[in-house]
């Protein structure tokens, strides 16, 4: 799961691209500083279904049942920043 | 042909999918699926087996059928996850075995009517095989952990694959 967020923040753009990031259950709910440098075809890679939904600065991914699971290895990285 | 009954994770009314204002559930990004807009604040497990996600907001739950390991999900109203677990009373934790039937959480409809969000609740298969056969009831109306909303048919010898 740490790889796979690990994957996850460098596809959003990197730790400093990501304002916020929470894991709802099915998707992965955040802030970004720059949209343009989200990674889509990464994201696909990573397991993400169809196309990140991108508004304004927001951004959600959609993962699967997991998300939350992900979300939180995910900030746990950040926070160790 | 394997057939599996789903039950009503909550009661009230039954929506189409394509309904749900939310672009992820309506399209079925994530599978098939129905929804159920409730009118009483209590949400049960729609299959026996697996209480395999619980959402630590206590606003969605996924299921693994014991049998078959088909995945249902519930999700009550939406982008309550923004609630941040207000209004939502857990009476079950990820991980145990659970009944048909059996409460998994209690909601409050005013507090999520007062948070400016839809109670409408997609209810979902994801990671279902695409040969399975999914039929939503045809009734207007069900009652929690009574009434079978949607059934599944797998053909035989095949099960779904894990997550």
């Amino acid at each position: 799961m740490e790889d796979k967020a690990r994957a996850y923040i460098e596809a959003l753009g990197g730790a400093e691209n990501i304002k916020d990031i929470e894991g709802c259950i099915t998707r992965l709910r955040g802030t970004v500083v720059d949209p343009s440098k989200i990674n889509a075809q990464q994201l696909t890679r990573l397991g993400a279904i169809g196309r990140p939904i991108v508004i304004g600065k927001g951004v959600q991914v959609v993962v699967g049942t997991y998300a939350e699971l992900i979300g939180s290895a995910m900030n746990d990285i950040l926070k160790q920043r | 042909m394997t057939r599996i009954d789903v039950l009503a994770p909550m009661s009230g009314s039954v929506v189409p999918i394509e309904e749900v204002p939310d672009p992820v559930f309506a399209e079925r990004m994530l599978g098939d699926g129905v929804a159920v807009d409730p009118v009483e604040g209590v949400g049960v497990a729609p299959v026996s087996g697996r209480l395999v996600v619980f959402h630590s907001a206590g606003h969605a739950f996924a299921v693994e059928e014991a049998t078959t390991g088909v995945a249902v999900l519930v999700h009550v109203g939406l982008d309550t996850v923004e609630m941040h677990g207000e209004g939502f009373e857990r009476l079950a934790e990820a991980g145990q075995d659970v009944t048909a039937g059996q409460e998994i959480v209690r909601f409050d409809l005013a507090a999520i009517e007062a948070a400016g969000h839809a109670a409408r609740s997609p209810i979902v298969l994801p990671q279902l095989e695409p040969s399975a056969r999914v039929t939503v009831t045809g009734a207007d109306r069900v009652q929690a952990g009574r009434d079978v909303i949607l059934s599944v048919e797998l053909p035989d010898g095949e099960r779904a694959p894990s997550a």
